[in-house]
C-alpha cells in the first residue's frame, strides 16, 4: 500500500496496488484551481504497455475522483481525487514524449481513464491536446454522465470513446451505480450524431447485469447509434476485493464469483447477433 | 572494490585460457581457425537491476548497515522509498549505466592472455538463480538466497510501469560496452496481449518493433500461461515437451530445478491477472 507521497517523488505505477492520500497535500483551494486550469492533474497510477484500453498497445493514466458508486468497482480507491497523485501537464507531455515513436509504430495511443476523467475535463483537454500535437492516437475512458462537459468541438482531441455503458434500466442503473443514466444515453446519442468512433465497455456482473433481458437492452442501444465499433464485455473479477476491505467499505459482491464463461459466451453472442463486432 | 575485482577476474580468465590452450582437446580443433582470428575474452555480470536498485536506495532513500561482531556488513535498514530499475526512470536507469561501462573501463586496464578483445555481457538466464542462492543481503532490500533477475532485467515485482517502461530502462544499457549481449527476459500470458488471437499477434510485433527499433538488443519472449506452469511444475508427466525460452536457446520446462521453475515463474509477468 502507498500512502502520501515520500520525499523522493517515485512514480506511481500498476492501478492493482492500493493507492491513498497521495494528493492531500494540495488542499481545497489547490484542487479547485487545479481543475479551474486544468494543471495538475490526479493520476491514481499509469502503465505502459496495455493492450486492453483501446486499439494497439497504449500508455494509460488512470485518474482519481469518480461520482458513481459502482457496486462491482475494482478500483474503489479512484473514488476519491485526493487518493490521486498531482501530475503537471507538463511531465505528463514528457512522458507521451518518451514513447510516442513507440506508440506510433505499435499502433497505438494513449488513453486515460480512471475513476471518471471527465471530473478533470480540463485536465484531459490539456494531455490530449499535447498528444495530438505529436501524433499521438487519444482514447477516453469514461461513463459518459459528464459528457456536457465536452463540447463539440473539443470531442476533436479525442480519437476514440470508450462508453463505459453499466446498464439501460434505469432503475438497474441506479442501484448499480448510484446516479440516473439519462445523461450517459444522451451522450451517447450526441456522439451518435457527430458521427465520433465508440467503443463499448460492458461489465458482466453476478446477480446485477447478468440478466440477458438487460444484456439485450445495451445490445439494442449500442446498435440503434450506429457508431459503436466494438464491444468488450468484461467479466467481473475479484481483484479488487482487498480495497474494500482496506478501506473499509462495504462490499455486497464481497462474496460473488466471476461470471461462468457459457454466461459470458451468451452475452457476446447477443451483441453479436446485432450486428455488433463484440469479443 | 571494483578495481580490485577486475584485476582478480582478468587473471582468472587469463589462467583459464591460458589452460584451455595448453590442456583442451579442442586445441588442435582451433589449429584448423583462419589464420589471426579475433579473440575475445567474455566476461559477464548478474543482478545487474540489483546493483542499480542499491546504489538508487543509497543515494536516494537512507540505507543504515548492520555488522556482525567481527565487523563486516551482514545486513542493510532501509529508510525511505527510492526510484527502480524497470520504471524508465533516469535518475536510476543511469545508475545501471554507469556500473556497466565502469566496470568495463576497469576491466580494459588489464593486459589480456593472447591480447583478447575485452567483452561484456548482461545475459544470465538460468544461472541468476545460482547466484542469487550465494548471495547475501543487499541493500535494495534483496534478502539473502533470493534469485537475482535473469539478463538485464529488472527485480521482479520492481517493474510497476508496464512492458515500454522496462525495455526503456533496459535499452539505456550501452552496447558498446557489453557487446556479448543485453537480454531482457518477459514471460507474457495471452490475454495480455489483446483480447482476440489476432488482436494478440499484432500487439506482440508491435512490441517487438517497437523495441528493436530503438535501441533494444536481445528479448526473450515467452507467451504462456502461468497456471500451466504451477501444473506442469507438480505434474511434469503431464508436459513432456513443454518449452521455453532462455537465451539463445530453449530448454524443457520440466528438466529444470525447482528453484529454477520458481524462478521463470516469478519473471516478470505482464499482462492483466
Amino acid at each position: 500500500m502507498i500512502t502520501a507521497a515520500s520525499e523522493v517523488e517515485v512514480p506511481i505505477g500498476s492501478p492493482y496496488d492500493l493507492r491513498v492520500s497521495m494528493g492531500e497535500r494540495v488542499g481545497e483551494t489547490g484542487i479547485r484551481e487545479a481543475l479551474e486550469k486544468g494543471d495538475p492533474g490526479f493520476v491514481h497510477s499509469f502503465t505502459t504497455g496495455s493492450t486492453v484500453d483501446g486499439p494497439g498497445v497504449r500508455v494509460v493514466g488512470w485518474l482519481a475522483g469518480c461520482q458513481f458508486k459502482c457496486v462491482y468497482c475494482h478500483n474503489p480507491d479512484t473514488w476519491k481525487m485526493t487518493n490521486g497523485m498531482p501530475v503537471t501537464v507538463a511531465r505528463a507531455t514528457e512522458v507521451l514524449s518518451q514513447y510516442q515513436h513507440d506508440l506510433k509504430i505499435m499502433k497505438g495511443g494513449v488513453t486515460l481513464s480512471g475513476g471518471e476523467p471527465l471530473l478533470q475535463h480540463r485536465f484531459v483537454l490539456n494531455v490530449f491536446a499535447a498528444a495530438k500535437k505529436k501524433g499521438i492516437h487519444t482514447a477516453l475512458d469514461t461513463n459518459g454522465f459528464l459528457g456536457d462537459r465536452l463540447t463539440d468541438g473539443d470531442l476533436k482531441l479525442v480519437d476514440l470513446v470508450l462508453l463505459d455503458l453499466k446498464a439501460i434500466s434505469p432503475e438497474l442503473h441506479k442501484r448499480l451505480t448510484s446516479q440516473p443514466n439519462q445523461a450517459v444515453l444522451e451522450f451517447a446519442r450526441r456522439l451518435a450524431a457527430l458521427r465520433r468512433p465508440v467503443w463499448v465497455r460492458f461489465v458482466l456482473a453476478p446477480g446485477w447485469t447478468d440478466d440477458m433481458a438487460e444484456v439485450e437492452r445495451v445490445a439494442e442501444f449500442s446498435a440503434s447509434l450506429g457508431i459503436v465499433e466494438r464491444v468488450d464485455v468484461l467479466p467481473f473479477h475479484q481483484l479488487g476485493r482487498f480495497k474494500w476491505e482496506k478501506l473499509g467499505m462495504d462490499y455486497s459482491l464481497s462474496d460473488a464469483e466471476p461470471p461462468p464463461q457459457a454466461t459470458v459466451d451468451e452475452a457476446i453472442a447477443r451483441f453479436r447477433a446485432r450486428g455488433l463486432k463484440a469479443f | 572494490m571494483m578495481e580490485w575485482l577486475a584485476r582478480v577476474y582478468v587473471n582468472a580468465l587469463n589462467v583459464i585460457h591460458y589452460m584451455h590452450d595448453k590442456y583442451a582437446y579442442e586445441r588442435i580443433e582451433m589449429a584448423l581457425h583462419d589464420y589471426a582470428p579475433v579473440r575475445t575474452m567474455a566476461f559477464g555480470i548478474a543482478g545487474l537491476s540489483v546493483v542499480a536498485d542499491s546504489l538508487s536506495a543509497i543515494r536516494f532513500a537512507r540505507v543504515k548497515v548492520i555488522r556482525d561482531e567481527s565487523g563486516l556488513i551482514v545486513d542493510y535498514q532501509i529508510e525511505g522509498d527510492f526510484p527502480k530499475f524497470g520504471n524508465n526512470d533516469n535518475r536510476v536507469d543511469q545508475l545501471a549505466a554507469a556500473a556497466v561501462s565502469m566496470f568495463m573501463s576497469k576491466l580494459r586496464k588489464y593486459p589480456t592472455y593472447r591480447n583478447a578483445l575485452h567483452t561484456q555481457s548482461v545475459l544470465t538466464i538460468t544461472s541468476n538463480v545460482v547466484y542469487g542462492k550465494n548471495t547475501g543481503h543487499t541493500p535494495d532490500g534483496r534478502r539473502k538466497g533470493e534469485p537475482f533477475a535473469p539478463g538485464a532485467n529488472p527485480m521482479h515485482g520492481r517493474d510497476t510501469h508496464g512492458i515500454m517502461a522496462s525495455a526503456a530502462s533496459v535499452s539505456k544499457i550501452p552496447y558498446r560496452d557489453a557487446a556479448d549481449g543485453i537480454s531482457l527476459t518477459t514471460s507474457l500470458v495471452p490475454t495480455g496481449l489483446g483480447r482476440t488471437a489476432d488482436d494478440q499477434v499484432t500487439n506482440l510485433v508491435g512490441i517487438l518493433d517497437a523495441f528493436f527499433g530503438s535501441t533494444g538488443f536481445h528479448a526473450n519472449i515467452n507467451v504462456l500461461n502461468r497456471d500451466m506452469l504451477l501444473d506442469a511444475m507438480e505434474h511434469p508427466e503431464k508436459y513432456p515437451s513443454l518449452t521455453i525460452r532462455v537465451s539463445g536457446y530453449a530448454v524443457n520446462f520440466v528438466r529444470l530445478t525447482r528453484e529454477q521453475q520458481m524462478d521463470v515463474i516469478n519473471r516478470t509477468f505482464h499482462g492483466k491477472f
